[in-house]
């Protein structure tokens, strides 16, 4: 796949966001919670500004001036931050005038209306605000690169080092250079978030754990930020309930779980509550995943053409976890599942427990009798047995077994591309796995919090018959391209991984 | 139907029962003997079933050879209509060969004097077990599927070659009404078969990461179900469970026992040393049914055969543990 596919991918070497991350500052948490304003010079000092600044800053002509009692003045209303800004070495000051690589590359337009920008900007201040002591800095370059980067204005990355400053002056050169008064974020930071950052860091609105969670925030956040947003509302219960679910789940990996409420295929309700706590977890705030056009999803019997990924097949239950979010009104939807992995042990009765159904014919039309939405994976194992190299290059697309399936059953059939899973479970290595009874035995990290973007397609006519084999091949391909073009728009438009 | 035009002539049908005195006889006579369009039961077996209202005793061994002309005549004598044919290994045998002299070569006695006499109905029971438990069998195993069997197993295969032979008789006698009840696991509080002895030890060895779906069936929702098959106007074979399904593990832990999963290598072993000593086990041929799902569709039997089990499946496997 063309690396312009992949987007910025921080596991793609030489990939443009790998320059970018090359610049890194070490970044030390800041303080949890704001002390009065006298406390504030006592505290350690901000860690000298990027060397990123410093390559960036020569050619610029910035006028920056540190507002130095700009913080003592400020109204209440951004105490917290009056703090922060009060501690933060005036060393710093040169970056502001001084736009950086990517700052310069970046273009207003393309960023109209992000509500993440609202949040900016409404905590900076502006000429509008009256503040008298604004100290105005002047971009010198038109930004342009940052457009290629982000097509979107959904990373934190965009809205620290342009939000303030360049969204809502775009319209001029000028612009507000002192963000240093408006940087007071009381949680911790992760470092990948500073060496994307150029002006000061701080003013990074205090977004909620929700937003972290849920919003399209795609910052190369990994270990603090993101822990703000996992640990949100507490930790131990969330633990608990989690654990709860762990031990539950690998009760039934074995094969001692004794549950009684089951229906006919093999999902067990009691383990499904007792999971909810992590899937939801892994749902809203380790994958953060995002759903887009699950109204597409018609009511009735549907099959849902999905391309499979991850060295773990987790993607039927996130697709699974996204229908019921999203479409509540749906009957319970299962997924198929190839045998190879269903008949595996542990992996494959906990499968079963959790809503996948082995994939057969039989089944098939059963669920779809039932009036259920059917998740099909049609490049089988081969989608997920594939090499992290190759991941999101959609396999064949088995027999056409699905095609069929619709035609004779006459139901519609919605693709659906999700992303994700292959960052969060790359396949490392595969190892043989006859002693378990599997065809190999994957070797991965645990999951890792890649955010998970799952887009599905508008419903296909079909009309054609399940004997015509041309036919039945021409709806595969269509099929597979539709999956091909969503995986490789939603590629490009992906600003970062995690 | 076949019994109400009977019942112009008499005052109901008369009905012969092989293995009376088994497990699923002595729970099926007093329906029978009570049920009012049913004007005699014969009770052929080696054995006399208690005495009972309208219930003869004919004596008949169908493991002699030439019993087929003994059998013949006393359902002549009797004027047997419908026939239940229930004489089938349960209890435990250790004699291979006498088990299939008695499931294969008494099934063929059975219908050879059957097919002479033209019976008007035939009923067998047979078992949802004998659909294999495969990697590849649908979720709901219908009616239509294969017969799979287990292979190694001579219990299981013996009771498919019966089927075979069913199925090559209601193709020779296509006026006769042959119906085949495919059970579920029968377990309840008198039920003396390799599964309820095998859930009452206390230490059960199953096999670890998997953990498949079982169904069950009590014995009295056995025992209705064929007295249901009697009158039903339906042929042809038919999935009984009761309602829902259970992972064995939960099969296992409602019975009383406790489930310890054990590595396949270990697990063949255990049960060789069960077997040693005497204690009931599944053998190793019959691992299958430890490693992959079984379960029947039994939509075809609440339809046609009218029958809905009164035990839910989590209850009935209760009942073992009641009894025990």
């Amino acid at each position: 796949m063309a690396k312009g596919v992949l987007g910025n991918d921080p596991f793609l070497r030489g990939a443009p966001a790998r320059e970018e991350t090359a610049i890194k500052t070490p970044m030390k948490p800041a303080p949890p919670t704001p002390k009065p304003l006298p406390m504030a010079p006592a505290k350690p000092p901000r860690p000298p500004r990027p060397q990123a600044a410093k390559q960036a800053a020569p050619q610029s002509s910035g006028k920056k001036e540190w507002p130095k009692a700009a913080a003592k003045n400020k109204p209440a209303k951004a105490s917290v931050r009056q703090m922060m800004s009060k501690k933060a070495p005036p060393a710093n000051s040169p970056v502001l005038g001084t736009p950086p690589k990517r700052l310069r590359d970046w273009e207003p337009t393309s960023h109209p209306g992000s509500p993440d920008m609202v949040l900016l900007i409404d905590g900076v201040p502006t000429p509008h605000s009256g503040s008298p002591e604004l100290v105005m800095g002047k971009l010198v370059e038109p930004p342009t690169r940052l457009k290629e980067f982000v097509p979107h204005a959904h990373s934190p990355e965009v809205l620290e080092v342009i939000g303030a400053e360049a969204i809502a002056h775009h319209g001029s050169p000028e612009v507000v250079a002192n963000l240093r008064e408006e940087k007071a974020v009381p949680h911790a930071f992760s470092p990948e978030m500073v060496e994307v950052r150029v002006a000061p860091r701080d003013e990074i609105p205090m977004m909620t754990a929700r937003e972290v969670g849920r919003d399209d925030s795609r910052s190369p956040v990994v270990a603090l930020g993101f822990a703000r947003a996992v640990f949100r509302g507490g930790i131990i219960r969330p633990l608990a309930g989690a654990a709860r679910g762990l031990f539950d789940a690998a009760r039934t990996a074995l094969g001692v779980a004794g549950g009684t409420e089951l229906d006919v295929w093999g999902k067990d309700l009691s383990l499904t509550r007792s999971l909810e706590p992590l899937s939801d977890f892994l749902y809203d705030r380790y994958f953060r995943v995002t759903v887009e056009g699950a109204d597409h999803v018609p009511a009735g019997p549907v099959i849902l053409v999905a391309n499979h990924s991850g060295a773990l097949p987790l993607d039927g239950m996130m697709l699974y976890l996204a229908l019921r979010r999203e479409r509540a009104d749906l009957p319970d939807a299962r997924w198929l599942m190839e045998d190879q992995v269903f008949h595996a042990p542990f992996i494959g009765v906990l499968a079963n427990r959790l809503g996948a159904v082995r994939a057969n014919p039989e089944n098939a039309t059963r669920l779809l009798e039932e009036r259920r939405p059917v998740a099909v994976f049609p490049e089988g194992i081969q989608g997920i047995s594939k090499p992290f190299g190759e991941r999101y290059q959609l396999k064949r697309f088995g027999r056409g077994g699905y095609v069929k399936l619709a035609a004779r059953l006459n139901v519609p059939i919605v693709p659906v591309a999700i992303v994700g899973a292959e960052e969060s479970m790359p396949l490392l290595a595969r190892l043989p796995g006859r002693l378990l009874g599997l065809p190999y035995l994957p070797i991965t990290v645990p999951p890792l919090p890649a955010k998970w973007h799952i887009r599905f397609a508008e419903p296909m006519e079909l009309d054609g018959s399940e004997d015509d084999l041309a036919w039945v091949t021409q709806m595969n391909d269509r099929t597979r391209a539709t999956i091909e073009g969503m995986l490789t728009a939603m590629l490009r438009e992906r600003t970062s991984v995690f | 139907m076949v019994g109400s035009r009977e019942s112009k002539r008499k005052n109901g049908l008369v009905v012969g029962i092989t293995g009376a005195t088994g497990d699923l006889g002595r729970l099926l006579l007093p329906r029978l003997a009570e049920d009012p369009r049913v004007e005699r039961v014969i009770a052929l077996d080696v054995a006399a079933p208690t005495p009972m209202k309208k219930v003869e005793f004919r004596r008949v061994d169908l493991t002699r050879p030439g019993t087929d002309n003994e059998l013949k005549a006393a359902l002549a004598d009797t004027g047997v209509e419908a026939l239940y044919h229930l004489a089938f290994i349960s209890s435990r045998v250790r004699s291979a060969a006498f088990a299939h002299e008695l499931e294969v070569i008494g099934s063929m006695h059975v219908l050879a004097a059957a097919g002479a006499l033209g019976l008007q109905r035939l009923i067998f029971p047979s078992l949802t077990a004998l659909y294999g438990a495969r990697a590849s069998s649908p979720a709901l195993i219908t009616e239509a599927t294969g017969l799979a069997g287990c292979p190694g197993s001579r219990f299981v295969n013996d009771k498919v070659e019966v089927e075979h032979q069913l199925q090559a008789f209601r193709a020779a006698h296509p006026l006769m009404q042959v119906l085949v009840l495919r059970f579920a696991p029968i377990v309840g509080p008198t039920s003396d078969n390799p599964i309820t002895r095998w859930l009452r030890t206390r230490v059960v060895p199953t096999l670890m990461g998997f953990d498949p779906l079982w169904q069950v069936l009590h014995e009295e929702d056995a025992a209705d179900a064929l007295h249901a098959a009697l009158f039903t106007k339906a042929s042809g074979a038919f999935n009984v469970a009761a309602d829902g399904v259970l992972p064995l593990s939960a099969v296992v832990k409602l019975s009383g026992g406790q489930s310890v999963p054990l590595p396949k290598t270990m697990l063949v072993s255990a049960m060789r040393a069960l077997e040693a000593v005497g204690a009931p086990t599944a053998l190793p041929p019959l691992m299958d049914y430890l490693h992959y799902s079984w379960v029947a569709d039994g939509s075809r039997a609440a339809r046609d055969l009218q029958f809905l089990p009164k035990w839910p499946a989590r209850d009935a496997i209760a009942a073992v543990r009641r009894a025990s």
